[in-house]
């Protein structure tokens, strides 16, 4: 409860600290427009020369961009602005601070900035997810999203504990826009389901890199297209990367000597 | 002329040394550059396969060929200096740049010319890897490969004065992400790097021939892939060139008007 508080609190400052910025909100918009009009265009595209690409419909796909949007303007939302602070606060020493407070680090720096702008994507994710049910007749049932919801918390939390442990190794290698390159180009992986890669980029991007599952799986969940063990670790895989992530932190600590003592 | 070689080869030198402490970044930024193409490319296998082997004339082999090449093509060509020029002024570093007797961009050449090069160490691997995993299919005709090389040679141009230009609206603007992120898209889009052109809607390939993207990365990989027949090889040559000539004018009548406004911070 006290963590939820936390949570609350840094998410009214961080709103009222953007809000000074108003333009950056219109700007977010127009961003956020063009982002979605080319990755459409580029489904399009493809659709044009087939019906289904590795077992995927054009609706289908059409969701999957949302749940991207969707899983990227969450994280943008507080974990990713939060863990580049991490970061930069290794780099100036003000990450010391940090360890004094009377709350767990890891959480609070992954709760330490909210970047609201980031619910435009949130916001155009539903759109298109809403869009591909209604509009584009994607058969769903009333089970199939709620388990949706969940495997989408799923997602959260695997695509996060990624991030955690690319932000752990900064206690090592000092360098912060290099991790930045990394998820990045690995979080590409995720626009596009993840049948279309051959096996052993596929086992890769499932139990090494797992952000590309991250997001196919919500979406399979709601097209009904999960198996039964993928249902095993839809639960599996978070718990994993959960724990792998904590304990690789815990050993980051004790290795961390302090920049400014 | 001569100072300018001497220059030129001092710098260079200086910049290979510099850049090979950082090996790790190096490898880190090839990432990127390799991941991208070849998700276009398996979509694009995945396409042909699911039309049985074939999707308007590509098989997936010549998918494979396509991106490949685009892969090349876009590493010796990509610039990141619209990211870079935004911090240079706003830091105060280009007040000092130009306090030198040598114009800043002669020092992006070499920066932009060393890491190409040194990351042939990894672009080299990942492409003989890739020639055994995706079994690509070229058409090694030889007047072909001859014509890939002046071609890509302008894209390269062409794409760093273009981009050396649109990373001045810095002086203008300081804030320049949102102007970086959707060029990056736009390039991404009429450039060919999602698909070849020819997947495109008639129009749409239509407009392309009138952008500057095509001429920096599709059209080297069309020439080397045999999707251009000669006369067409010709006149793409004349639209690099006056693309080029169009840009490099750019460059300097931008350069000459942002240095004039530029108000110089940091000091």
């Amino acid at each position: 409860m006290h963590w939820l508080r936390v949570l609350y609190v840094h998410a009214l400052i961080g709103i009222q600290s953007d809000l000074q910025y108003r333009v950056n909100f219109i700007n977010q918009i127009i961003l956020s427009f063009l982002g979605l009009t080319l990755s459409l265009a580029s489904v399009f595209v493809v659709f044009r020369h087939t019906e289904h690409i590795g077992g995927w419909g054009q609706a289908d796909l059409i969701m999957l961009v949302g749940v991207f949007m969707l899983v990227r303007g969450g994280i943008g939302l507080f974990v990713r602005p939060g863990l580049q602070q991490f970061i930069e606060g290794i780099q100036s020493g003000e990450f010391d601070y940090v360890l004094l407070k009377p709350l767990d680090a890891q959480f609070y720096i992954c709760i330490q900035y909210f970047r609201v702008w980031n619910l435009v994507d949130v916001g155009t994710g539903w759109g298109l997810i809403i869009w591909s049910i209604w509009g584009l007749g994607l058969a769903v049932t009333l089970d199939a999203f709620a388990l949706f919801l969940l495997t989408l918390v799923a997602g959260f939390a695997v695509v996060t504990a990624f991030w955690l442990i690319l932000a752990t190794t900064t206690f090592w290698f000092i360098k912060v826009e290099n991790i930045f390159v990394i998820f990045d180009s690995l979080f590409r992986t995720a626009k596009w389901p993840t049948t279309i890669y051959p096996d052993f980029m596929r086992i890769l991007l499932t139990f090494v890199i797992p952000v590309a599952w991250a997001v196919t799986l919500p979406a399979a969940t709601l097209t009904d297209r999960l198996n039964a063990t993928t249902r095993w670790l839809a639960f599996l895989i978070p718990v994993g990367f959960g724990v792998a992530a904590r304990l690789f932190w815990r050993w980051g600590i004790k290795h961390y000597s302090g920049a400014s003592a | 002329m001569r100072r300018l070689v001497q220059i030129y080869a001092i710098r260079l030198k200086t910049e290979l040394m510099l850049q090979f402490q950082y090996r790790g970044s190096l490898a880190i930024w090839m990432l990127g550059l390799v991941i991208e193409p070849v998700i276009y490319l398996l979509i694009w296998s995945a396409v042909a396969q699911a039309q049985g082997g074939e999707a308007n004339g590509y098989s997936a082999g010549r998918f494979a060929a396509y991106f490949m090449t685009t892969m090349v093509v876009t590493h010796f060509t990509f610039t990141w200096i619209m990211y870079e020029y935004s911090y240079r002024i706003r830091s105060g570093v280009l007040a000092g740049m130009l306090l030198h007797p040598l114009h800043p961009i002669h020092s992006d050449v070499c920066e932009n010319v060393i890491y190409k090069i040194l990351t042939l160490a990894i672009l080299v691997p990942v492409q003989v890897a890739l020639f055994y995993i995706f079994e690509p299919e070229f058409s090694w005709e030889l007047w072909r490969i001859a014509a890939f090389f002046p071609a890509l040679a302008l894209a390269a141009l062409t794409r760093f004065f273009l981009e050396w230009t649109l990373a001045q609206c810095a002086f203008w603007f300081i804030e320049t992400s949102a102007i970086n992120f959707s060029y990056n898209l736009v390039f991404l889009f009429f450039s060919g790097e999602i698909a070849p052109l020819s997947m495109f809607p008639d129009w749409m390939a239509a407009v392309t021939r009138y952008l500057p993207f095509r001429w920096c990365l599709a059209f080297p990989v069309e020439i080397l892939l045999g999707d251009l027949p000669p006369g067409a090889v010709g006149t793409g040559y004349l639209f690099q060139l006056g693309w080029c000539a169009v840009m490099g004018g750019g460059l300097l009548l931008v350069w000459k008007a942002g240095v004039r406004q530029f108000g110089a911070a940091g000091a």
